[in-house]
């Protein structure tokens, strides 16, 4: 069996503790409880005939008052970056946690999920700027937390990688 | 000097044999004969040392190996070296040393990770010294303490070595472990676990990665070094105890009480995973499958540990004691030391959870938590809300802390519960305390309620807007002041109704009706307690009850109305004109009056004048009902008269006769009449003679006319009773003698029906002037005269 520490950061009600549980359990509600510390999730998934086990890190959004410590991504295999397509701020947070993940555990394979895709017309994240993340490498996706739209390719996707690592 | 001089020929013959790949013969046989001789004197000067070299050059011929050989050779070389003396050791060490140094300065996790598994133990047996010399210590305070089983105890604790006191611990120990779990330490993923139900088996990768997150907050929380990482946690009535590799994390989940035991036990498998499974561990990256044999490890740790089934022979002093005794003192200094953790555990948390502010301190002892000092009401309150988010705390102890703003919270209060004063809005900015309002005016002024309380005086501001305030008392004594009710009556505003109690007159009562109507909420009085009286009413009455030319028929108040039936002469006025005071109520005054004629003298002399001139001559008397005309007139105007008189109406019976034709008689007027009498007195006499009875009766007569006369014209008159005495000059005899008669006189006219008051007698003074003009009058007499009345 492998097993597999994947974190979610990103900015407070991005949605991270919502993909989670469209990933692991397929539901959606409206309701935000704020993640107090961290929660933690399983999902198997199987990636080319193997059984990968992903360990699931559901951390509080960062923001002014609370800060993800390093402590909580150490041995991380992979990462999930979360942003809300309706609030441009939450990219810078993106970038700081990515920075900090990557002073923390090297260079790991990462996926950067732009989430809130139904809700598009509010977005107010442009495509150029995503354009060029992707073409400094960076693997971006929309997701829709609501609908499910490309969250279990996404997370799947993420399983590959660190597959491919290893 | 020596070693280099070795080392210069070491190194030539190195690079000798590298040349020339045979051994070289003896330097002697290399020489040409031709210095022989050049050898001999060297031999000569130079022996002892010839000796010696050639003993070297042997020498060399023998260490002359390959770094091949020498390698095979060296740890031999260095077993050997070692075996004889510390030489070599000595001069390996500073090289060792630096290479040692070095290694660690440029990998030091890898030096830890050797060196744990090694040190480890060692450690751990100091530290176990260390404890049970402290048991040893707590052993003799046990000594006495004995009974059947202590001895066996005691007798274990000979056997095995072990402390006593270690022994009664273990002794009295249950425990349960139920699940061992290895968790990688950097991801917190599972490696391997052991456990006692399936059930518990497949959660664990989930319970790794909890603990793990805990582990990182606590220890984010309570300060970054990672040597104070969490080992316990209380789950329930589980515990859980975690013990840490460089690697790997053990855990075990327990109930009860293992011995510190387990402990050693945990960091020995800890310590055996990282040796036996060194390399799957450093590069572990989430494969668990080459640790899964460590599962054998584990297992052994799945353990439980029951107490010995004792069979009781009844309880002996010297058991219970033997028991007691060292549990009790080891529960207490547990207690002691877990009760110190958990303070300053909570007073910490507490402290910052409460925002606590630094006039305030806290302080946490055996799930109390005292708070001291003081503090704003505020504070105080928000945080009683947020006690309940410590369930873990029994009771919160407020006692001692000092509420700063109690005097103004009770001095607001004190407002609040003031009738007639209404607080809108009240707090504290950074001024001070405010408050804000209404008022009523008769309120009591809330600045003379702040003047008692001298702990709020200060820095209060007070602003109140004027409003009525519609409680009963207010309203009450509003209504006091504006009616001001008499005497014997009071009111009172109760239920929106205006209380009239006692007796009180209608003017009050209609005023207090109408101050109900204006200004009360049910616009009404109640009057079942009130008896109404009408005095303007009763004195308008009386006033008229005494009225000439007026009768009353009837008078009755019914619904507050005034009904009065009454006759009145035409000649009265309109009786109402007559009130002055409290005027009854014109509106409420229902009138109704007859006609008729008043026989009173008044009266009918003022219709009779109006009906009748008379001529100077004649004189009306009013007598028993009747009028009866005297003196002298025409026969033509007595016949006018006759006929006049009889159709004018209102007059009473009347009667002409006793005129008689003017020539007849000429009446003297009453004055002439009255002066004309005199009254003599004899010489000698000192009473008015009997004689003089027929004077007296005419005066008195005369004197009842004038009255008649001068009450009817409303005249103020008097008679003098003039006495003279003897008319001898300076004679006081003589006038004290006049007053004499003049006062018998004034009592014989007394006797005769005239009212005292309208005589006054008095002595005629005797002037030398008088006395010629009345030479006529006799020296002793009375006369009369008549003078206005000047009082
Ligand atoms: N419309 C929409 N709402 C979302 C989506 N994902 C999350 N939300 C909502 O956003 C809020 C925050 O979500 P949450 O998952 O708790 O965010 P977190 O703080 O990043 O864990 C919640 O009210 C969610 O219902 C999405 O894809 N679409
Ligand atoms: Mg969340």
């Amino acid at each position: 069996m492998i097993q597999k520490k994947i974190c979610m950061l990103g900015s407070y009600a991005v949605g991270k503790t919502s993909l989670v549980r469209q990933f692991v359990t397929s539901k959606f509600s409206d309701q935000y409880l704020t993640t107090v510390g961290v929660k933690i999730d399983r999902k198997a998934v199987n990636i080319n005939g193997h059984d990968v086990r992903m360990m699931l890190w559901d951390l509080h959004g960062e923001d002014g008052y609370q800060q993800v410590h390093a402590s909580y991504l150490r041995g991380m295999a992979g990462y999930l970056l979360v942003a809300d397509g309706t609030r441009p701020e939450s990219m810078e947070t993106v970038h700081k946690l990515h920075q900090r993940a990557v002073e923390t555990v090297g260079s790991v394979p990462f996926i950067l999920l732009v989430n809130k895709l139904d809700l598009v017309d509010e977005w107010a994240i442009s495509d150029a700027s995503l354009d060029e993340l992707k073409s400094d490498g960076w693997n971006v996706q929309t997701t829709s937390a609501k609908t499910g739209e490309r969250v279990n390719e996404s997370f799947a996707e993420l399983a590959r990688q660190m597959l491919a690592v290893s | 000097m020596h070693d280099v001089v070795f080392g210069q020929y070491l190194e030539a013959s190195c690079m000798s044999s590298a040349s020339n790949d045979r051994p070289a013969s003896t330097p002697r046989r290399a020489v040409p004969r031709g210095a022989e001789a050049m050898q001999e004197l060297r031999r000569l000067l130079v022996q002892p040392e010839q000796h010696r070299l050639d003993d070297l050059e042997e020498q060399v011929e023998h260490i002359s190996v390959d770094a091949e050989k020498l390698s095979q050779i060296l740890p031999e070389a260095v077993r050997r070296g070692s075996q004889r003396d510390h030489h070599l050791a000595k001069a390996l060490a500073p090289t060792l040393t630096d290479a040692f140094q070095d290694s660690i300065r440029r990998n030091p996790q890898g030096l830890v990770d050797v060196i744990a598994p090694i040190m480890g133990p060692a450690i751990r047996r100091s530290i176990r010294q260390a404890i049970s010399s402290m048991v040893e210590s707590l052993n003799q305070t046990l000594e006495h303490s004995f009974s059947w089983k202590g001895l066996q105890w005691r007798m274990e604790a000979m056997r095995t070595g072990k402390p006593f006191a270690e022994v009664v611990l273990l002794h009295t120990l249950i425990y349960r472990i139920e699940q061992v779990l290895l968790i990688h330490r950097d991801s917190g993923l599972l490696l391997a676990q052991a456990s006692t139900s399936a059930d518990r088996e497949k959660d664990a990768d989930l319970v790794s990665g909890m603990l793990t997150a805990i582990r990182d907050f606590v220890r984010d929380s309570f300060g970054g070094n990672s040597a104070d990482m969490l080992d316990a946690m209380q789950v329930g009535d589980r515990t859980v105890w975690v013990e840490d590799g460089p690697e790997a994390v053990l855990a075990v989940a327990f109930r009860g009480y293992p011995p510190q035991e387990l402990r050693e036990r945990l960091i020995e498998t800890l310590e055996q995973i990282h040796v036996d499974y060194r390399e799957p561990l450093a590069s572990f990256a989430g494969d668990d499958t080459a640790m899964q044999p460590a599962e054998e490890l584990l297992e052994p740790l799945l353990v439980a540990e029951y107490r010995a089934t004792n069979r009781r022979k009844g309880l002996s002093v010297g058991r219970i004691i033997g028991w007691a005794i060292p549990l009790l003192l080891i529960g207490a200094i547990g207690w002691w030391l877990f009760q110190l953790v958990q303070d300053r555990y909570w007073t910490r948390r507490l402290s910052t959870a409460l925002d606590l502010p630094p006039s305030v301190q806290l302080s946490y002892d055996h799930g109390t938590v005292t708070i001291t000092g003081e503090a704003r009401h505020e504070w105080l309150e928000r945080v009683s809300e947020r006690t309940s988010r410590f369930p873990q705390i029994q009771h919160w102890d407020w006692a001692q802390v000092k509420d700063r703003d109690s005097d103004w919270l009770q001095f607001l209060k004190q407002l609040r519960d003031e009738p007639g004063v209404v607080v809108t809005e009240s707090g504290r900015d950074s001024a001070g305390y405010f408050v804000r309002g209404l008022r009523d005016p008769l309120a009591r002024d809330p600045e003379k309620l702040l003047a008692n309380q001298t702990a709020v005086q200060d820095g209060v501001r007070m602003e109140f807007a004027p409003y009525e305030c519609p409680d009963d008392a207010f309203e009450t004594w509003r209504a006091t002041a504006a009616l001001q009710p008499p005497h014997g009556a009071e009111i009172r505003v109760a239920e929106g109704k205006l209380l009239l109690v006692g007796t009180a007159p209608i003017e009050f009562v209609s005023r207090a009706r109408t101050l109900a109507e204006l200004t009360l909420p049910q616009r009404s009085t109640d009057e079942t307690q009130l008896t109404i009286t009408y005095p303007a009413w009763q004195q308008w009455l009386d006033v008229v009850r005494e009225l000439a030319g007026v009768e009353i028929v009837s008078a009755e108040i019914r619904d507050d109305e005034y009904f009065f039936e009454g006759k009145r002469d035409p000649l009265v006025h309109d009786p109402h004109q007559l009130l002055d005071g409290p005027a009854v109520d014109r509106s409420k005054l229902h009138l109704q009056w007859q006609s008729y004629y008043c026989l009173d003298e008044s009266f009918v002399r003022q219709r009779l004048d109006a009906a009748i001139k008379l001529p100077s001559t004649v004189w009306v008397d009013y007598q028993g009902g009747k009028l009866t005309f005297t003196g002298a007139a025409s026969h033509g105007w007595t016949k006018y008269a006759q006929e006049k008189l009889s159709n004018t109406s209102g007059l009473p019976a009347f009667d002409l006769s006793q005129v008689r034709e003017p020539e007849s008689v000429r009446k003297p007027s009453l004055r002439e009449q009255l002066s004309a009498i005199v009254i003599e007195a004899g010489r000698e006499d000192t009473y008015v003679l009997s004689a003089s009875k027929q004077q007296l009766d005419d005066a008195a007569q005369v004197i009842r006319q004038i009255i008649a006369v001068a009450e009817r014209n409303r005249v103020q008159v008097r008679i003098e009773v003039r006495g003279r005495g003897v008319a001898s000059p300076g004679d006081a005899t003589g006038e004290l003698l006049g007053t004499n008669w003049a006062e018998q006189v004034t009592g014989h006219l007394i006797d005769r029906g005239i009212p005292t008051r309208w005589l006054r007698p008095i002595a005629e003074r005797s002037t030398a002037e008088q006395r010629t003009t009345s030479s006529q009058t006799p020296p002793r007499s009375v006369t009369f005269h008549i003078v206005n009345d000047g009082h």
